[in-house]
């Protein structure tokens, strides 16, 4: 079934005065997609899935469920969600506790007035399916998390419902059961084909699962797209550092002309599609993205003067933390400005020595800096080091 | 002796006191119901040992204690149910829903509860004069609803705002109205609080003197705390050991309905609820 939200807006009236949690969103999930709506804590994304469910009404704009119409505060209309035939798992799994884990399945069955006959059928063949035949006469407090989640899907499917919702249900597993269950839930979407709105926080889990993924930040959509969309070509700052892990860095610069900008005294050629871009950049601030698997890092002396030599463009900075990730070795760097993150192998360098960094200027991504929210900005003088920080304050009070 | 033993020892000393003291109440009841003469204590005089008064308050016709006894199980049990709903109801909606003022009515609901009962009575009975209830069970049940209500609601409140939001949610979109929300989820999970809320509402209910003193004349439809306040000898005199034997049967109701629900009080049943 496929799923719509046009122009879908949702306010609360809190304490301190109206609190606009979605504002003017609009989304079309596909027919049997898997579709993935990520954002940071409190961006809405939660707020979107209980108004798909119907556990919250809009406050403006429509909802519809194919051709029908499920919400519209305009008209009237609230289909609640008992009638719009969902299933929903929650983070903390919400199983009943006084019901052992056969009846907390055929629970949506006995509400639904379901034969005996029936529900036995179909609460056996969903729990073979989820692998928990045998947890069948337990009680929740009896299960593991990883077994509590799977009857809590066993639970969602057993209807086999329309649209399937999932309120981020694997950040309360281990992170070795998180992947394993990651992927069987990729499998059995598959498998079933029900149209499927995941809610998470985790990028890594929005790209691994996701059709599509739909970024969220402050009750709007930043950013709409299959994963490999919003990594190699995200729109804002915001996409930008929030996809990936370790994070995108942002480096300032300035535009030099049409074809040309300069990053820390360097002055480079960019590509006729940067070119393109940069056209449509009116300031004359620029933030230079390149992700840390991109910098190729050397220690050591190093000719500045074919700093921009061969598309390659390379700068000097002073190693400040090294955070060995197990594959490979997460370098901070510091420089004037920032700090730079770059991915490397082992290499024979010590905290406080000169490195040089270097990358392809044909991996950067471009992006007005006045795009630039506060909280990336925040985020991004956070990656400071101290020392860092103590010179930058030096250099602007100069 | 090291200090851990005297400390263990001065521990179990202070138990032993605070039981004796709470105790002695009792026992001193269930003994002068089992003695011929109520002053057994006194110098000079024995306990001898009889159910000369168990047997006449159970048998006897005229002490009628076996009814007063039917009546007050009746009456504060259907007391104690009602009201347990209707605060369950009125609990649901205030820790579920956005109530205006939700805070404000837990408290004016408080604040009623405070009322003596001693400065109701009067138009209570006038009331139930009007209504021709004087003497029947439900002149005592509609207002000891009411007087336990305030005490289950704000009992009730607490337990239904421990059992995870989640629960609801999961109910809505399993299909369930909220009724069947309330009655087949929240109640079953919130058990023990829901078991000592009507114990306690029949405790209360049960114990009541003022309201049923006022309200009933006789047999028909007095409770035991009015009927072993009334009991009299032949002569105007005492029945100490009738009344001991009486008030021993009495709390027999209490002690097992206690028994009965002691595994369902336990807290620990939303365990597996939702991740802790």
């Amino acid at each position: 079934m496929k799923i719509k939200f046009e122009n879908l807006g949702k306010h609360f009236n809190g304490k301190g005065g109206r609190v606009h949690a979605l504002k003017n969103i609009e989304l079309e999930v596909k027919d049997g997609e898997f579709f993935i709506l990520l954002g940071p804590s409190g961006c809405g994304k939660s707020t979107l899935l209980n108004l798909a469910a119907g556990l919250e009404k809009a406050t403006e704009g429509r909802i519809l469920f194919d051709d029908e119409v499920v919400a519209d505060p305009k008209k009237k209309i609230f289909v609640p969600p008992r009638q719009r035939n969902v299933a929903m798992v929650f983070q903390n799994y919400a199983l009943y506790p006084h019901m052992k884990v056969f009846e907390n399945i055929a629970f949506p069955l006995r509400v639904a007035k379901m034969e005996k006959e029936k529900i036995n059928e179909a609460v056996n063949n969903t729990a073979a399916l989820l692998g928990i035949e045998d947890l069948l006469d337990r009680k929740p407090g009896e299960l593991s998390g990883g077994q509590r989640q799977r009857v809590a899907i066993s639970r969602a499917l057993v209807r086999r419902p329309r649209v399937f919702l999932l309120d981020e249900p694997l950040s309360n597993l281990d992170a070795q059961l998180r992947t394993s269950t990651r992927a069987e839930l990729k499998e059995l979407q598959n498998e079933l084909g029900i149209t499927t709105l995941y809610v998470t926080h985790d990028q890594t889990e929005a790209m691994t699962l996701g059709d599509r993924v739909a970024l969220l930040r402050n009750g709007e959509v930043m950013q709409v797209g299959g994963p490999e969309e919003l990594y190699n070509s995200p729109v804002t700052p915001f996409v930008a550092t929030f996809i990936g892990s370790p994070s995108m860095n942002l480096i300032p610069a300035e535009k030099k002309g049409d074809q040309e900008i300069e990053i820390e005294g360097v002055r480079f050629d960019l590509t006729e599609k940067q070119a393109e871009d940069i056209g449509k950049i009116k300031s004359k601030e620029v933030l230079v993205g390149i992700r840390p698997e991109k910098i190729s890092l050397s220690p050591g002396e190093q000719d500045q003067e074919n700093a921009s030599e061969n598309g390659r463009i390379t700068l000097k900075g002073e190693l400040s933390t090294v955070e060995p990730l197990g594959r490979e070795i997460l370098y901070h760097v510091g420089i004037e400005c920032c700090e730079v993150l770059a991915l490397s192998g082992e290499m024979e360098v010590k905290r406080g020595e000169e490195m040089y960094f270097s990358f392809d200027a044909e991996d950067i991504h471009l992006f007005d800096a006045e795009t630039m929210d506060d909280q990336t900005r925040k985020q991004m003088q956070s990656g400071l080091s101290k020392e860092n920080r103590k010179k930058i304050k030096k250099q602007s009070a100069v | 002796m090291g200090e851990e033993t005297l400390s263990k020892i001065l521990i179990g000393l202070g138990a032993g006191l605070t039981i004796l003291f709470c105790m002695v109440p009792f026992i001193y009841m269930v003994a002068t119901g089992l003695s011929t003469s109520a002053d057994f204590l006194q110098r000079g005089n024995s306990f001898s040992f009889t159910i000369q008064n168990y047997y006449t308050i159970l048998f006897s016709e005229s002490s009628h204690f076996v009814r007063y006894m039917v009546n007050s199980i009746v009456i504060s049990g259907i007391a104690a149910m009602i009201a347990v709903f209707c605060a369950a109801l009125g609990a649901y909606a205030l820790t579920r829903f956005d109530v205006p003022w939700g805070g404000a009515i837990m408290l004016l609901i408080l604040a009623i509860s405070m009322f003596p009962p001693v400065s109701l009575v009067s138009y209570l009975f006038k009331f139930m004069t009007w209504l021709g209830w004087i003497n029947t069970y439900q002149a005592l049940i509609l207002p000891y609803v009411a007087w336990t209500l305030p005490l289950s609601l704000w009992i009730l409140v607490s337990y239904f705002k421990q059992v995870p939001l989640d629960m609801d949610k999961a109910g809505l979109i399993d299909g369930a109205s909220r009724l069947q929300i309330l009655i087949k989820i929240i109640l079953p999970v919130a058990a023990p609080g829901v078991f000592s809320t009507a114990l306690l509402a029949f405790i209360f209910a049960f114990n009541e003197f003022l309201f049923a003193l006022m309200l009933t004349t006789d047999f028909t439809a007095r409770t035991i705390p009015v009927g072993i306040a009334l009991f009299q000898g032949l002569h105007g005199q005492i029945p100490w050991g009738e009344i001991m034997a009486a008030a021993t049967v009495t709390t027999i109701p209490v002690v097992v309905l206690t028994l009965i629900f002691q595994r369902r009080i336990i807290s620990g049943l939303t365990r597996g609820a939702v991740k802790e």
